[in-house]
């Protein structure tokens, strides 16, 4: 099932508790043929069941978050499993009255799963992820809607897998529905409100044939998208919009040689609602030859729905979804990434990849000086070059990498007022989620019985829009009587994302022991966020000037009780 | 030693980039202001007793316009005659509830003459702006050729120099019926033509007429009407439209600050189609 917003907010926390994942694979670029829709990246992550043999559980109190974990058998033959995650976050109440200053963010997360085993071939797994998040952005004073941001994420999915025992084959049927509900403003009465919903169908077969292994499948799908967009200097804009895909793709992995693996792929995508259908043909290799491994992938992928936020919105924290407008094609990526990692031995691990994408086709929201956020679409084209670095070390005590990300985005405007706005016919420009340098640095060793850890995370400023003052606009299409016209605010932008924000770094630090008593393991952490203060951004709002930050330095103590 | 560059010694790594950065600048700013000291909206009317002249002082915020005075000392000159006019803020609450500053004077602007406005700020700042009233003109109907299809009515603007918002209204039987014309006008020696297209915009009267079962359908007035203006109030790219003209200096005439204020007036004229037009595009005579 599809997690529209995966991330807690600020994004300390991601929406899956860390004790039920099972594999988390991050396609930054050049995924395969089954994944399709997106033109950028794709986390793919599977949970894992619960303990169909016993009962376990966990309890997590710290002043950030309390969290309980159960699972175990449903029924004595341990046939049927369940695993239960909840989440909620007390950083508001708890971490502020530590530090004393307010901290006005809350998120909570439910997750449950129920997984059966039928016979040696048939599994069923039911799935439920709900999550809520919200950050206050400052007193409402009654002039800017922008007083909380909040979202939500709901998910069902029902899992369907076959095992014939006679073939080497995993058949798979899923159906899910996914949705996500934003809101900005007063929590009764709400001034935008932005939804995207989708159910889906899909059968996955995969044949495992040795040297060649043969993944393919079919899905169809329905998606809504609906928005209300209101404020103080515009008027109500409601939308609605039902969209459907369906498409088939086949996946074929050629084992040639021990050392090279051939990937060639191909998804039709169709999206009737649009009246297109696009043939995307993928292909990855990898070649692997004792310390080192080379890979490479390009692909072509298309993207129908669009976010747009609205340009006094510098962090970007409220989005409004809608589509591309009929019959003028879908976003389309021609990407394309080159690898190369090396494991020169004693746990050190090297790895380079280099990607481009070629964007055509997008849509943008409307460039205006109307004071206003609307779905109101722009074309464009555009391009992403990049690097992506990491060293990484593992020893007996000693476990920690450096990442490093070099990435610069370009899109090429084509609203048709550019040439008298700016006196050329496109306008080239670095979007707002375009972060030059991204680096991320973790430590953890142990020591005296203790295990230490160091994280460190840093992103160079995004573009955002600055404004050179604020006026009004009369249309002075007539001989008007000024008495009577009224005329509307009006934003003196300079050139579209010509500002960049302040950088993104944080620093924090732990410290946690574990003790074991009767069978029941328990951690204690020590632990201090932003150790050093640092004033990242959470929210700006270029109209009013109105800012609001992350989480300052907070220390804290948590422990953290398992049963086994 | 080695054991330690490869062990825990790397802890700190991460403390010390955060340390090296924990001093840069969080501070953001998102507004960087401007010399421009106002926008105006308005025109010179010499048809009218009062002038007015909508200001907006350029912020530093986006806040509701409050209903006290602004920081502005609005003056006019007759650049032909040299008499200046101090004028006087009022601030009009519109039908949104919203409040805006009106500033105005009680005097006629004279036909062809040029106008300079002043808009002053405490700290010196002046937006100013120029422009000519146009000459008197009123529009003169010329004659239709009832043997030719498409029943062309010419309408000349003497020594007009521009017309905007050209509408034709036909008042019928059947109903009243806009016709928008837009800034479709014809320069000619004379002055500004605008071709009136009777059988085309016609027709609709007729089908109407018809659908209802009004057997006798009768026209009884065309009226036009249009905007005399100066040369600069001419619309880049040839269309009044908001979503473009928002955009600061697209449409401007002002310096030191945004907006347009131009000279102009209204004008119209009625008549009767003669009979032979009314026959031959189908009207009952």
């Amino acid at each position: 099932m599809l997690i529209y917003q995966p991330f807690h907010i600020l994004g300390f926390f991601s929406a899956f508790p860390s004790d039920i994942l099972n594999v988390v694979d991050i396609y930054a670029s050049g995924y395969g043929a089954r994944f399709g829709g997106r033109l950028s990246s794709v986390i793919d992550i599977t949970t894992r069941n619960g303990n169909n043999r016993e009962f376990e559980g966990a309890l997590t109190l710290s002043p950030f978050i309390l969290g309980v974990r159960a699972e175990g058998p449903l029924i004595d033959s341990g046939k049927i499993s369940f695993l239960t995650s909840i989440r909620k976050s007390v950083v508001e109440r708890a971490a502020a009255r530590l530090i004393d200053r307010p901290v006005p963010f809350d998120f909570s997360d439910v997750f449950v799963k129920l997984h059966g085993t039928f016979g040696h071939s048939t599994r069923l797994s039911l799935t439920h992820l709900r999550t809520y998040d919200r950050g206050r952005v400052g007193e409402d004073v009654g002039l800017t809607p922008l007083a909380e941001v909040r979202w939500s994420n709901r998910a069902y999915g029902l899992r369907y897998i076959y095992l014939p025992g006679e073939l080497p084959v995993l058949a798979e049927l899923m159906v899910s529905y996914s949705k996500l509900d934003s809101e900005l403003g007063p929590e009764r009465d709400p001034i935008r409100f932005g939804s995207v919903a989708r159910v889906n169908t899909s059968a996955d077969v995969t044949f495992y044939g040795g040297s060649l292994d043969v993944r393919w499948g079919l899905f169809a799908r329905t998606i809504v998208l609906s928005s209300e967009l209101g404020g103080l200097f515009q008027n109500l804009e409601t939308e609605k919009e039902y969209l459907t895909e369906v498409g088939i793709y086949v996946e074929p992995e050629f084992k040639l040689t021990s050392e090279l693996r051939l990937a060639p792929g191909l998804r039709v995508h169709s999206f009737p609602s649009k009246s297109q259908t696009y043939v995307e043909p993928r292909f990855r290799a990898v070649w692997e030859k004792d310390i080192h491994q080379v890979s490479a992938s390009v692909g072509v992928y298309h993207q129908e729905t669009i976010g747009v936020s609205d340009r006094r919105d510098a962090t970007t924290v409220f989005t409004a979804w809608t589509s591309v407008p009929r019959y003028l094609g879908v976003p389309r990526a021609v990407n394309a990434t080159l690898g190369y990692g090396i494991r020169p031995g004693r746990g050190l691990e090297f790895s380079v990849e280099a990607y481009y994408k070629n964007l055509k086709n997008l849509f943008i929201a409307e460039w205006t000086a109307f004071p206003r956020l609307t779905t109101r679409l722009q074309p464009a084209d555009g391009r992403v070059i990049g690097l992506d670095m990491r060293v990484e070390l593992r020893t007996p005590v000693f476990y920690g990498y450096i990442n490093y990300g070099l990435s610069s985005v370009e899109y090429e405007a084509q609203q048709t007022s550019l040439k008298l706005w700016f006196g050329t016919d496109t306008f080239r420009f670095r979007p707002g989620h375009d972060r030059r340098h991204q680096v991320n640095v973790l430590a953890n060793t142990s020591q005296f019985g203790l295990d230490f850890s160091a994280r460190w995370q840093f992103g160079s400023g995004l573009p955002y829009n600055r404004a050179l003052g604020f006026d009004g606009f009369v249309l002075m299409d007539d001989a008007i009587n000024v008495f009577e016209v009224e005329g509307s605010r009006r934003v003196i932008y300079e050139r579209p994302f010509n500002g960049i924000l302040p950088t993104y770094h944080r620093l924090d630090l732990s410290a946690e022991r574990r003790f074991n008593v009767m069978g029941t393991k328990i951690t204690v952490q020590a632990s201090m966020l932003n150790v050093y203060d640092r004033a990242n951004i959470f929210y700006l709002d270029v109209f009013t000037l109105r800012r609001a930050d992350q989480l300052p330095f907070i220390p804290s103590l948590g422990i953290k009780i398992e049963s086994e | 030693m080695k054991k330690d560059l490869f062990g825990k010694g790397w802890i700190i790594v991460p403390v010390l980039l955060g340390v090296v950065l924990s001093g840069c600048d969080e501070s953001v700013g998102p507004v960087l202001g401007t010399d421009q000291a106002f926008t105006l909206y308005g025109l010179f009317n010499p048809t009218e007793d009062i002038q007015a002249i909508r200001v907006y002082p350029i912020e530093g915020r986006l806040v509701l316009t409050e209903a006290t005075p602004i920081d502005a000392r609005v003056v006019s000159t007759d650049l032909q005659s040299g008499i200046r006019h101090v004028w006087r803020d009022s601030i009009v609450q519109y039908i949104s509830g919203q409040y805006g500053h009106v500033f105005w004077a009680p005097f006629k602007a004279e036909f062809e003459h040029r106008y300079r406005l002043e808009v002053e700020r405490s700290d010196n700042k002046v937006t100013r702006v120029e422009t000519t009233v146009p000459p008197f003109t009123e529009p003169e109907v010329l004659w239709t050729d009832p043997t030719v299809f498409d029943l062309i009515t010419p309408v000349l603007w003497r020594r007009a120099p521009n017309l905007i918002n050209i509408r034709v209204r036909y008042v019928s039987n059947v109903g009243i019926y806009d016709v928008d014309y837009g800034l479709n006008q014809h320069l000619f020696e004379e002055g500004q033509i605008v071709l009136v297209e009777f059988r085309a915009d016609t027709r609709v009267i007729l089908r109407d007429g018809f659908l209802q079962g009004i057997t006798d359908v009768e026209l009884y007035l065309v009226v036009i009407s249009a905007v005399v203006t100066n040369n600069e109030w001419v619309p880049p790219g040839g269309v009044f439209n908001a979503n473009v003209f928002v955009e600061p200096g697209t449409f401007s005439n002002v310096e030191n600050g945004f907006g347009f204020v131009g000279a102009g007036y209204d004008t119209s004229v009625e008549w009767v189609p003669s009979d032979s037009v009314l026959q031959a595009s189908g009207f009952q005579r």
